[in-house]
């Protein structure tokens, strides 16, 4: 029998989508962007609390973004933020009547803000780009300095994408009133992050991306304001990350997949599952939910009330952060189209529970957080 | 493009200009990294190092040269993009035809199944060879055009670089977007066609031509002999993409009137020729909307006049 050789058509058109959908990765149009947030947390129950405030942190944001091409092989971009906090917050731990934590918070509230502003330039190549960051943050009492390196490299006709980034940073905390609590009057902590990471497209539909990442800290990691904290000076972080995305044409929706693994030398480990999509519909507007798990196991040092009895020399906490819990995030987020602007709303609801971990945990913190976070943004492209 | 380009976009004035820009400059690049006129072009280094050594290419210009592989070898080797050289021999300036004798040395520079490609390289084995892709090009960059026209969410649009043309998404719920085909006897379109997220190409030998002795030669050589190729006069092809059209309309010229038609007709694309006669052949559900839901066809309604076919608002490069 004959062999039957594929039509000319079928072979020309399956060379022309072999032709990369087209060259230029490097944006061609500038976004200018503001977005502001408010986050809430819930307020202490009255019941766990020795002394001190119910209410506590809430968190209002506001963000600049501009991004802009810069002559045909570079493109820019600059954010800054701006954040002020009030609200109260732990100050620490104490052992109830029944054998439970009590929490200390805070006493008046506290007023603060944050200040960030972060630049970055990207060189691209024919495969390649390159990019450099610097960013600052500050406070009244808190300064962060950070610079990042990045890396990307496509293969195979941009079909799998390599990544590699490093960064760098140093903060340093001068806490305030330190002599009159017995604070600390300065701390400082050097950060060195490294992040590899592979996308791959499997499909003209579906794309994987897995990451393993690095973080070395060093110095001063205790939190100033507790009143008994004292923390091991190095941490050694370690993650691996994948994501997966998938658009479903006939539905218009993108599915989206992560996960998250996370251990470090504090001997806290994590696993983060989260899933969204995001439905088009044809008038403009797309919008999906999102959810999200987290589930921790608490530090090798973690106490569940602060031990006076410890030498000063033994690494002890009884931050809530560093207990073994559980977390739920859920919430929607819409997007609207009009022409060159994009509005976007999203709205989330986060609770953490140390009944909801997924170890049965040591002891609990009755100040694990509770919050909402509404966002609203304005995205415009010209 | 070494030829007039324009686009259309529907769409607010900002969301058009700020894609139009996009397009341009998208446009001005694969200008400046394909062009053979310019000397610093991928295409004039990889020609200037002919025989001397392999040049660094990126997977675009990689993926460019495969589909120009694969023509070569779906036409038996008429479609070859180390053809140019033979513009060597037919010059404006030739007053006589060539002789064979002086045909042998350039048609030895002719083969592109000499070119050695790699992931990252290309050579061209023999001193005085070179490549022209802008029978690649100039299509590959309307369907890309199109692409980011898409991505920049943009559902109606006309993209028309000297004749290879996108249309992306209709013009109206109503209607596809209206494109006349010329008449190479000159004097306005020969057909009119309504596409729909379709491309269309079309070859001909009738912009330009060498008068010899008296006798008109088309600008369509058989790499092969190196002379003219007594072909159709024009061929323009409708398919999902302006490169595959593009390429389709090409090898049908370079293969001849008849087996050209043959090829159109095998093809399987909706396909209108026209002879040195003007003789219109047409045929797979040329303006009867046959194959594919994308193209609408429409029955010829006389000749579209020079005013309709100038639609294009936004000159993109000339």
């Amino acid at each position: 029998m004959a062999r039957r050789d594929a039509s000319p058509l079928a072979v020309l058109s399956a060379a022309a989508l072999a032709l990369p959908a087209f060259g230029a990765s490097q944006p061609t149009e500038r976004t200018l962007a503001v977005s502001t947030a408010v986050y809430q947390e819930d307020d202490l129950k009255r019941s766990n609390l020795v002394f001190g405030d119910v209410e506590r942190y809430k968190v209002k944001t506001n963000q600049f973004y501009i991004n802009a091409p810069i002559g045909r092989n570079w493109s820019g971009s600059l954010s800054y933020d701006n954040e002020s906090m009030s609200g109260a917050s732990p100050w620490g731990t104490s052992e109830s009547a029944d054998g439970q934590s009590d929490v200390i918070m805070s006493g008046a509230s506290i007023d603060d803000s944050r200040n960030g502003l972060d630049a970055s330039m990207t060189r691209y190549f024919d495969q390649s780009s390159v990019s450099v960051s610097l960013g600052y943050s500050g406070e009244h009492d808190y300064h962060s300095r950070s610079i990042g390196l990045s890396y990307e490299r496509d293969f195979f006709n941009r079909n799998t994408t390599l990544g590699l980034s490093a960064s760098y940073s140093t903060d340093e905390i001068t806490p305030t009133d330190a002599a009159l609590f017995g604070r600390v009057l300065y701390g400082e902590k050097r950060s060195r992050s490294f992040y590899a990471s592979l996308t791959q497209l499997m499909s003209p539909v579906a794309v994987l991306n897995v990451g393993v990442g690095l973080t070395s800290r060093r110095g001063f990691l205790s939190d100033p304001y507790k009143l008994r904290d004292i923390r091991p000076d190095s941490r050694l972080e370690k993650t691996i990350t994948a994501s997966y995305r998938h658009y479903l044409d006939w539905k218009q929706t993108s599915l989206r997949l992560d996960y998250r693994y996370f251990w470090d030398s504090f001997d806290v480990r994590s696993q983060t599952v989260s899933g969204s999509f995001m439905q088009s519909l044809s008038s403009g507007i797309s919008w999906g939910p999102t959810l999200r798990y987290y589930a921790q196991s608490e530090a090798s040092f973690y106490q569940s009330f602060d031990q006076y009895a410890l030498p000063v020399t033994q690494a002890q906490s009884s931050d809530f952060r560093l207990s073994s819990y559980g977390a739920w995030s859920y919430g929607i987020k819409a997007r609207y189209q009009l022409g060159a602007v994009e509005l976007s709303g999203a709205i989330e609801r986060y609770e953490s529970d140390k009944g909801l971990g997924l170890n049965e945990p040591v002891a609990g913190h009755p100040a694990l957080v509770r919050f909402g976070v509404v966002s609203l943004g304005l995205e415009f492209k010209f | 493009m070494g030829s007039p380009c324009s686009i259309k976009i529907a769409g607010s004035y900002q969301h058009a200009k700020s894609v139009s820009d996009a397009c341009i400059s998208e446009a001005r690049r694969f200008e400046s990294v394909y062009s053979r006129y310019t000397n610093d072009s991928i295409v004039a280094q990889i020609n200037t190092a002919a025989g001397l050594k392999p040049v660094r290419i990126d997977a675009e210009c990689r993926a460019i040269l495969n589909y120009a592989g694969v023509c070569f070898n779906l036409s038996g080797g008429l479609f070859d993009v180390t053809a140019g050289v033979l513009r060597r021999i037919w010059s404006r300036a030739r007053t006589r035809k060539p002789t064979e004798e002086e045909l042998a040395p350039i048609l030895s520079l002719i083969d592109f199944s000499q070119v050695e490609i790699t992931d990252d390289t290309v050579f061209l084995p023999r001193s005085g060879m070179e490549i022209d892709l802008g029978g690649v090009v100039k299509e590959y960059a309307a369907d890309a055009l199109a692409q980011l026209m898409k991505n920049h969410g943009v559902d109606s649009a006309v993209i028309n670089l000297g004749g290879d043309i996108f249309c992306v998404g209709a013009r109206s719920a109503e209607e596809g977007w209206q494109i006349g085909i010329v008449d190479p006897k000159g004097g306005g379109a020969a057909a009119a066609v309504q596409l729909v997220n379709s491309g269309l190409a079309t070859s001909g030998g009738y912009e330009r031509f060498l008068e010899i002795e008296g006798q008109q030669y088309s600008h369509i050589l058989d790499p092969r002999t190196g002379f003219p190729v007594n072909s159709l006069a024009s061929v323009s092809v409708i398919a999902e993409q302006t490169v595959v059209a593009g390429s389709a309309a090409t090898i049908a010229l370079l293969k001849g009137e008849e087996e050209g038609l043959k090829w159109l007709e095998d093809f399987g694309c909706p396909y209108l020729a026209i002879d040195q006669g003007g003789q219109m052949v047409s045929g797979v559900g040329f303006n009867s909307g046959a194959r594919g839901s994308e193209y609408v066809g429409e029955p010829l309604k006389g000749p579209l006049n020079e005013q309709r076919t100038g639609f294009f608002d936004v000159k993109v490069s000339q």
